[in-house]
């Protein structure tokens, strides 16, 4: 009976983990993003704690960053994007909920780079848009990085570029997301 | 000298200190969180806790503050020398995750899983995630004692 109990187990344990391999993630992933419009002037930042969630058996993929932990070079850009720009104390957060369209195209088990198509909604600034992009999936040793760039119009989401700095930013945003994901179960 | 020069003479004085500051400001760097000292010294549970209440307090209290936690280092995290270090208990997934600055990676490098440490940095927000744990995530971070 004891054997039984623990054969019954581990079975559990196996299929529990089975299931959870279908799941990557990441919490400490990079978004770098760039409205520079005059050579001068740089406007661009990183966050380095991205949080990223892929699952393998369906292609759904969610992003969720905190609007606060993009790093300008300069500090008063910094307060400016959070004060005057995305209000960061009133829209904490942005998020992206989306899937991978060609996700069977994607060999999960055997090392290689894999060409992405990813469509979703990005959510900023209490605005939800429409996102379709590109990117690259790479497997190697049961790890996947992940890789996208693509343009979003600040004007979708509400937030306007006062007349004074129209020459030094850019209503297109450009941005690029580096995500390197473990399997959810260690 | 008369009135007209010393009126003159005022006025660039105040052009140049209002262009100085300027200049200064525009070009002002984030500190280093090493020679600030943190408004709040808190441990990873108690901070995780005040988050998880969802307390409208913590948010003010602690979001874009110098925050010094201590805890137990349950997680360390390198991506090609950016150092992410997690600190908290082992029982669940929930941890203060603190993105390290990069100009004290040295120092990020020395730390171990199972040190007790107090790390330093800017309180950036709480995400909740049942799934994957629920964070306190903190930026620019720096150890401030181990």
């Amino acid at each position: 009976m004891k054997k039984l109990l623990l054969s019954a187990t581990l079975l559990l344990f196996t299929a529990a983990g089975i299931f959870a391999q279908d799941k990557f993630f990441t919490k400490s992933g990079k978004i770098f993003f760039k409205c520079t419009k005059s050579s001068i002037e740089k406007i661009e930042a990183t966050n380095k704690s991205t949080t990223c969630v892929l699952d393998t058996k369906t292609g759904n993929m969610q992003f969720a960053v905190l609007m606060k932990g993009f790093e300008f070079e300069r500090a008063l850009m910094q307060e400016h994007f959070n004060e005057n720009y995305v209000e960061s104390e009133k829209f904490p957060r942005g998020e992206f909920k989306g899937q991978i369209t060609n996700n069977k195209e994607v060999n999960y088990s055997k090392d290689g780079s894999y060409p992405l198509k990813v469509k979703g909604s990005l959510t900023m600034h209490g605005v939800t848009k429409d996102v379709e992009t590109t990117g690259t999936l790479t497997v190697k040793q049961g790890k996947l990085s992940t890789n996208a760039v693509f343009n979003i119009q600040l004007s979708d989401y509400n937030i306007s570029i006062p007349s004074v700095v129209s020459d030094k930013i850019s209503n297109t945003v450009n941005i690029s997301v580096d995500c390197l994901l473990e399997p959810l179960a260690k | 000298m008369s009135k007209k020069k010393i009126i003159l003479i005022s006025v660039l004085i105040v052009v140049a200190v209002a262009g100085l500051y300027g200049y200064r400001e525009f070009n002002r760097k984030n500190p280093d969180l090493a020679t600030i000292e943190a408004t709040e010294q808190i441990h990873s549970d108690a901070l995780i806790q005040a988050f998880k209440t969802g307390d409208k307090n913590t948010a003010t209290r602690y979001i874009g503050k110098v925050v010094a936690v201590s805890g137990t280092v349950k997680e360390i995290i390198n991506e090609d020398g950016v150092y992410t270090i997690a600190i908290g208990n082992d029982t669940n997934m929930d941890a203060v995750r603190c993105s390290m600055d990069s100009l004290h990676s040295k120092e990020a490098a020395t730390l171990s899983k199972g040190l007790s440490v107090t790390l330093k940095g800017v309180c950036t927000g709480f995400n909740a995630d049942e799934l994957l744990g629920s964070d306190v995530v903190m930026n620019r971070c720096v150890v401030e004692k181990k």
